[in-house]
């Protein structure tokens, strides 16, 4: 049996060897459609604010498509095209058109859309990101065509009521807001290029992160702010196969489940010698692709013409000057900076930069960083952090400066071997359990005077360790016997005796180093 | 004569007869624009592309894009003779010709600032809406597929058409009840 696999296409537990080679011989094909929701003050074609609110308290006459209203294009919107332009190095056109895709909706009250179909802002684009993932040995680079970049509008929304039950209820209908009706969208096209569902999230993940720092979009997805169409299909031996559409997806996870289920679904038809039905799906919450519209509704004809109540947009010289100004003086992304300048893995930089608690902590960090620190010991010793403040059950990561002070000085003392290892673990539980909450900074003490005031150094002179070691020993006679007989768990106890009564300040891999001698040289 | 052009000369003797003094302008004095007599087209017909077939298929598809429902063989055959009309404009040469969208063509689009207008106030958002739930609009439920079963005598159409009567002849009874969810 055949079973959807939430990993990937590539390890599901169940499909024999047979299966495997069928499945060789298909290649996902997936195109994404990526819309993102600018932020700008107001509206595409309307000065409506666009801030929150409750239903229709953002409407001007021209969004809910009045009779005689004009639209009035935002220049800041197209400032944002032409940054995201320069972010996927597409080519921007000198000049470009609207164009008015028409459908029937609640949500659309004008009957159209106005978009830019034929003569998009900008086109012909590539983008680089690095794509990493638990199943891949090392991270790769990979770059996607852009086709196109489109300016339009958004649609309203519309909640959807069943009918009434009841004796003398009413048929179905919906409920629409038109708060959202005529913000401003950019919608990215790729070109059908990606073949795994971890690309295209990875894709999507550093798109989001380079358009906040760059103040096109908020970015947040679950407000909607990035919306992901996919067309999936599987190539066989080289033939292309049919598509299917996922729309609207708004979460990295359900992008990832759902285009991994539509692949598994599409190549368990194929395997049956089925056909692809060419259609439009939805991702329910699990991320399974159900059929969503009828099928003949896949040729709809969107009669697309001119808008003609927006002449051509030329784009000006210094509109493009301006975005390639305020980009510059943006800088690089958080993540770009933490892998190219400080050295951070593709995954662990996106990993940081996602999480702006963690991003706060780690440019606390970086900020305190002596350069001989490098990006692999400020990881490891994060992971031994989480790991200390989860079992105390403390919350990770810590906010204060002064931790973060204090981090940074115990990586400086591990790393110049003047603390051991285990000493670092002590000190990291002690100081993330108890610097936290409380804003006294000034009153609490460093690293360094508190061990200097409880005598924590490690102890590096051999002859000194030699003579604990040896004390130890020498007391425990019945353990060391056993220890040379061959019995670890002995000398596991012993060791842990010695550590315990010098406080952890022998590094534990020379301390067993000098048992060993002790025991083989008998010198007990 | 042409068929369209005998519609308006029959509905303009109509309008004579009720006398001249009833064809008003805006402002007194004006000249009246539209001529007494209807105009006779010097397009030859015959030069027009033929006409596409009336099918049932293409019923329902201009239904479905035009979101009108045709609601007897009449209003169809009304239809193929505006689709003939409207065909004369083949015949105007626009050979290397780039086609027009506006008359703004040369106009540049103007843009506006970023800067924020204070919205309708509610009251004023539904003034014109017939039902209002909360604060929401109510619309019927969107995209539900059309039925295209045979409504029309195609046959029918075709008749009215050629003999021109100007009642609708009995439309075929089979009717289906609108906006029915599948």
């Amino acid at each position: 049996m055949w079973s959807y696999s939430r990993r990937g296409f590539t390890s599901v537990a169940s499909a024999t060897v047979a299966q495997h080679q069928q499945k060789a011989r298909y290649k996902p094909v997936i195109g994404l459609e990526v819309h993102v929701q600018l932020n700008t003050k107001t509206k595409l074609f309307s000065r409506c604010p666009t801030t929150d609110s409750s239903p229709n308290r953002r409407v001007l006459p021209f969004d809910m498509a009045t009779p005689g209203t004009l639209p009035s294009l935002n220049s800041q919107c197209i400032y944002r095209a032409l940054k995201m332009a320069r972010l996927l190095n597409c080519h921007v056109s000198e000049w470009s058109r609207f164009d008015r895709k028409h459908y029937f909706y609640g949500d659309m009250p004008a009957g159209y859309q106005i978009t830019q179909n034929h003569h998009p802002i900008a086109k012909n684009g590539n983008f680089g990101f690095w794509v990493f993932d638990e199943h891949l040995d090392v991270p790769y680079w990979k770059e996607v065509k852009i086709l196109q970049l489109q300016l339009e509008q958004d649609s309203g929304k519309t909640i959807h009521l069943p009918s009434t039950s009841s004796e003398g209820g009413e048929g179905p209908k919906s409920l629409i807001d038109y708060n959202r009706a005529g913000c401003a969208l950019i919608e990215i096209v790729t070109s059908p290029c990606f073949e795994t569902a971890i690309e295209a999230i990875r894709f999507v993940q550093t798109l989001r992160l380079l358009i906040i720092h760059h103040n096109i979009s908020n970015g947040e997805l679950h407000k909607g702010h990035l919306r992901v169409d996919a067309n999936v299909s599987l190539e066989r031996d080289t033939v292309p196969g049919t598509r299917t559409e996922i729309k609207n997806m708004n979460s990295i996870r359900t992008i990832h489940t759902a285009i991994n289920f539509e692949i598994a679904r599409q190549f368990e038809i194929l395997n049956s010698n089925g056909t692809v039905q060419k259609e439009t799906r939805a991702a329910d919450q699990d991320g399974r692709t159900v059929s969503m519209r009828e099928k003949d509704d896949v040729d709809t004809d969107y009669r697309f013409m001119v808008e003609p109540n927006l002449p051509k947009l030329r784009i000006k010289e210094e509109w493009l000057t301006m975005a390639e100004e305020e980009m510059e003086n943006a800088g690089k992304a958080d993540f770009e900076n933490l892998r190219d300048v400080i050295g951070f893995d593709p995954r662990s930089s996106i990993h940081i930069a996602e999480d702006p608690d963690l991003l706060a902590f780690v440019k606390r960090c970086i900020r305190l960083r002596d350069s001989s620190v490098s990006a692999e010991e400020i990881l490891y010793w994060m992971k031994q952090l989480k790991t200390t403040m989860q079992r105390s059950k403390c919350n990770y990561p810590p906010q204060s400066e002064f931790f973060a002070r204090q981090f940074m000085t115990l990586l400086n003392l591990v790393r110049q071997r003047r603390l051991t290892h285990l000493r670092v673990l002590d000190l990291l539980r002690y100081y993330s359990t108890t610097s936290e909450g409380d804003s006294s900074e000034g009153e609490e003490e460093g690293v360094t005077e508190f061990v200097e005031k409880h005598q924590l150094w490690r102890i590096e002179d051999p002859r000194e360790i030699e003579r604990l070691v040896g004390d130890m020993m020498r007391r425990n006679e019945k353990l060391v016997e056993k220890a040379r007989n061959g019995n670890s768990k002995s000398f596991n106890r012993l060791r842990n005796l010695i550590n315990e009564a010098t406080e952890k300040r022998i590094d534990i891999e020379e301390l067993c180093e000098v048992m060993k001698q002790f025991l083989d040289q008998k010198l007990v | 004569m042409n068929r369209l052009s005998r519609i308006i000369w029959t509905s303009t003797i109509r309008a004579n007869h009720n006398g001249r003094s009833q064809r008003r302008t805006a402002l007194e004095g004006d000249k009246v624009l539209v001529p007494d007599e209807p105009y006779n087209s010097k397009i030859d017909n015959s030069l027009l592309s033929k006409m596409p077939p009336i099918d049932s298929k293409l019923i329902a598809n201009l239904e479905r894009l035009s979101l009108v429902r045709f609601d007897s063989e009449q209003a169809v055959a009304n239809l193929r003779n505006a689709i003939r009309v409207a065909k004369r404009l083949e015949l105007v040469d626009t050979e290397g010709l780039e086609p027009m969208y506006t008359v703004w063509e040369d106009q540049e689009c103007p843009t506006f600032e970023d800067i924020e207008e204070e919205p309708l106030p509610i009251e004023e958002v539904f003034r014109n809406a017939p039902v209002r739930f909360d604060d929401f609009f109510v619309t019927p439920p969107g995209n539900v597929p059309l039925e295209s079963n045979e409504r029309f005598d195609l046959n029918v159409i075709n008749e009215w058409d050629t003999i021109g009567k100007p009642v609708a002849p009995q439309a075929k009874s089979t009717r289906l009840v609108e906006g029915k969810e599948k």
